[in-house]
């Protein structure tokens, strides 16, 4: 009875601590720099292109009911561009948001936090089959996601990497079941996830299962049955994928072919390492570019421990902090930038052998070990390093509610096909944000715009980019195998080259322009919109910050020149 | 089967505990928020992932713990849902209505196999 009940309190306790950390995780992962609102009146924590290259593609597919093509205003105002990116992230963020009553920009990034978190607690059951208190030991390693240069994925948008990696964690979890009668199912269904989400997680799951089950060859533990089951599992996940990967096949595949390439740094990213062994930090580092060396030591201790508990055990759990640990450093074996997008995950890969480590240490000191000695720990060392980071402040985002006000306008009463013309703005060369004005927009190139202010000129062809996501070379589709380009049909002037200021339905000014070095006067733009008024435009939407002028004529002379 | 009818009645107990929990999680970290705001979208995230996620983990693993069946059901809902959703769309049933049906599907499908399963 006493035995029972003691039982009992250690699973309540443990209930009790998933929920404190699952608190303290979104907390300081979103919960902070959303102000603790979920609603908001503009995109909050959006900090690079490629978090609104995701929001607005979510958005078009809401506004689509589907992801036949991409949207017109996103593929460089082209309508036939075949819908490319993996969709997983796109439709459950999307289905989410939408039956929440969510804008798509707090839906799709809500749902991304939850479900990384999700992730974490996954991997917490994972290491629980090796061992229960290393697994809560190992819980504070991974709020480094949301501490460090990681938090980039979120803010920087590299979502579908995110959730990629968080799928891959559901398959690691399944593989230690799949000694289930249709335990291959969940392997599958895991890895279709993974190749629909962000298909290059997919090779780093085959690359650890190839490690893996290479290691137990060696060990002369190979299980033909386990083998089967992966097996079994892969194909469930082609016959589910099987549609995209043809798509992938013909698009990413094409215009981003694997190229050997080694490169220790993350070029114009900040990437995430092991370690400085120079840097002696305890709970945080300054850089936030790696594991502080308090954290780096107990990990190095799991690494051994994890190396010699696996040679003996053969546990998948050891292993996948071993395996994890080693992928991440691929970069120097061709995989560059990719492997990078594998280190986010590394605070949750990695937890693994921190939480060995800690908890072999620990036990050298403390013979009886029970729950209450590791749960106290481990929430110690979690405050420990709250009360020492620095999370992003409260709203911090690129957008503000001036420009978005700005660009709702435009995607609300613009006509759908009119062509925009954004002048300089110190946030319009993250250029994914224009998408939100959902029409065929162009960007007035920056090094010419700044050379014909420092000559005092005003002209009327500019260098002008024709923004949007060329990534795949805008494919579309001619048979079920064949595919065209419009990226190799066009020539590169009509994306980038010399374009009629005069020509378009739309200008946009921003009315002050600042963070540029090589802007000798924030009043340009207001002359050339005041040539503009002069000539018969018309502003039809301002604010404090924004000003946009309608062309009656487009065509004919704008600025009398 | 009696136990197995006990141990079913337990967890949807416990789901429905978890509601509440998963409720009260999002409230404290996001206090400003209004509670009808936030007891929806936890709403969503049951109906959209949580329970056609949890009721597939019943089929295929009979022995896990429910917390432990929670997180991993809704991580696998996303993906239960997501995907049949992308195709659903190009095949001209929008996202909009793949948000009632596929949830349905899978609550009739999985509980009647579930069923039919017992039976035999």
């Amino acid at each position: 009875m006493v035995e029972i009940i003691k039982l009992e309190i250690n699973r309540i306790l443990e209930i009790l601590f998933l929920i404190i950390i699952s608190i303290i995780l979104l907390w300081a992962g979103l919960g902070n720099v959303w102000n603790h609102k979920i609603s908001h009146d503009y995109p909050v924590g959006y900090l690079a292109s490629d978090a609104f290259q995701h929001q607005t593609r979510a958005e078009s597919i809401k506004d689509a009911g589907n992801y036949r093509n991409e949207a017109f205003y996103i593929a460089k105002g082209f309508r036939d561009v075949i819908g490319y990116y993996p969709p997983v992230l796109y439709h459950a963020g999307d289905m989410f948001s939408i039956l929440s009553g969510l804008e798509i920009y707090d839906g799709v990034f809500l749902f991304l936090f939850l479900f990384t978190i999700l992730g974490m607690l996954i991997m917490y059951f994972i290491i629980k089959t090796f061992n229960k208190n290393a697994a809560i030991l190992a819980m504070p390693l991974t709020i480094f996601i949301f501490a460090t240069n990681t938090s980039i994925a979120f803010t920087w948008g590299h979502w579908p990497a995110v959730l990629g990696n968080v799928f891959l964690i559901g398959a690691l979890w399944s593989l230690a079941k799949l000694d289930s009668r249709w335990g291959f199912v969940f392997f599958g269904i895991f890895t279709a996830g993974v190749m629909m989400t962000h298909t290059s997680e997919t090779v780093f799951l085959f690359l650890f299962l190839f490690l893996y089950l290479m290691a137990k060859l060696l060990l002369k533990n190979f299980n033909l049955k386990e083998l089967i089951e992966i097996g079994k599992g892969t194909v469930l996940a082609l016959v589910i994928s099987f549609y995209y990967l043809i798509i992938f096949r013909f698009t990413w595949m094409v215009a981003q072919p694997y190229s050997f390439s080694v490169s220790p740094t993350w070029v114009a990213n900040p990437g995430f390492y092991l370690a400085k062994l120079w840097n002696f930090e305890l709970f945080n580092t300054v850089s936030g570019d790696h594991f502080p060396l308090l954290f780096l030591i107990f990990i190095l201790i799991g690494l051994v421990i994890a190396i010699l508990s696996f040679i003996k055990t053969r546990s998948i759990v050891p292993a996948i902090g071993i395996g994890m640990l080693i992928l991440g450093f691929t970069n120097y074996i061709g995989f560059d930038w990719r492997a990078f997008q594998l280190r986010f995950f590394w605070p949750v890969y990695l937890s693994v052998l921190f939480g060995i480590g800690l908890y072999y240490l620990i036990k050298l000191v403390v013979k009886k070990f029970n729950i209450l000695i590791s749960l106290s720990i481990s929430l110690l060392i979690l405050i420990l390093i709250v009360l020492n980071s620095n999370f992003l402040p409260a709203n911090t985002s690129m957008m503000d509610p001036y420009h978005w006000d700005a660009l709702m306008w435009l995607s609300k009463n613009s006509e759908e096909n009119a062509k925009l013309y954004f002048l300089y703005g110190d946030i319009y060369f993250q250029d994914a944000l224009l998408r939100n004005s959902k029409r065929e927009h162009y960007l007035v190139g920056r090094d010419d715009y700044i050379n014909a202010l420092n000559n005092n000129t005003i002209k009327r062809y500019y260098m002008t980019k024709l923004p949007g996501d060329g990534g795949t070379m805008l494919p579309y589709r001619k048979g079920f195998l064949s595919f065209g380009y419009f990226a190799k049909d066009y020539n590169s002037d009509y994306f980038f080259g010399p374009r009629d200021l005069c020509s378009f339905n739309y200008y946009i000014f921003d009315k002050y322009v600042s963070s540029n070095k090589e802007l000798v006067s924030n009043q340009y733009n207001l002359e050339i919109r005041e040539k503009m008024l002069n000539l018969g435009m018309q502003e039809v939407h301002s604010n404090q910050f924004v000003s946009i002028l309608k062309n009656p004529k487009p065509g004919e002379d704008c600025i009398g020149a | 089967m009696e136990r197995k009818i006990k141990g079913i009645k337990k967890d949807i107990l416990y789901f429905i505990l978890s509601f509440i929990i998963f409720s009260i999680i999002l409230e404290i970290v996001f206090y400003k928020e209004s509670l009808i705001s936030i007891i929806r979208t936890v709403l969503s995230l049951y109906w959209l992932f949580a329970i056609p996620g949890i009721l597939l983990s019943y089929l295929i693993f009979d022995k896990l713990e429910f917390v432990e069946r929670f997180v991993i059901g809704t991580l696998l809902g996303a993906i239960l849902t997501g995907i049949p959703a992308y195709y659903l769309g190009l095949l001209g049933i929008p996202i909009q209505r793949s948000i009632f049906i596929l949830p349905a599907v899978y609550i009739i499908i999985f509980l009647g196999l579930m069923f039919f399963l017992e039976k035999k």
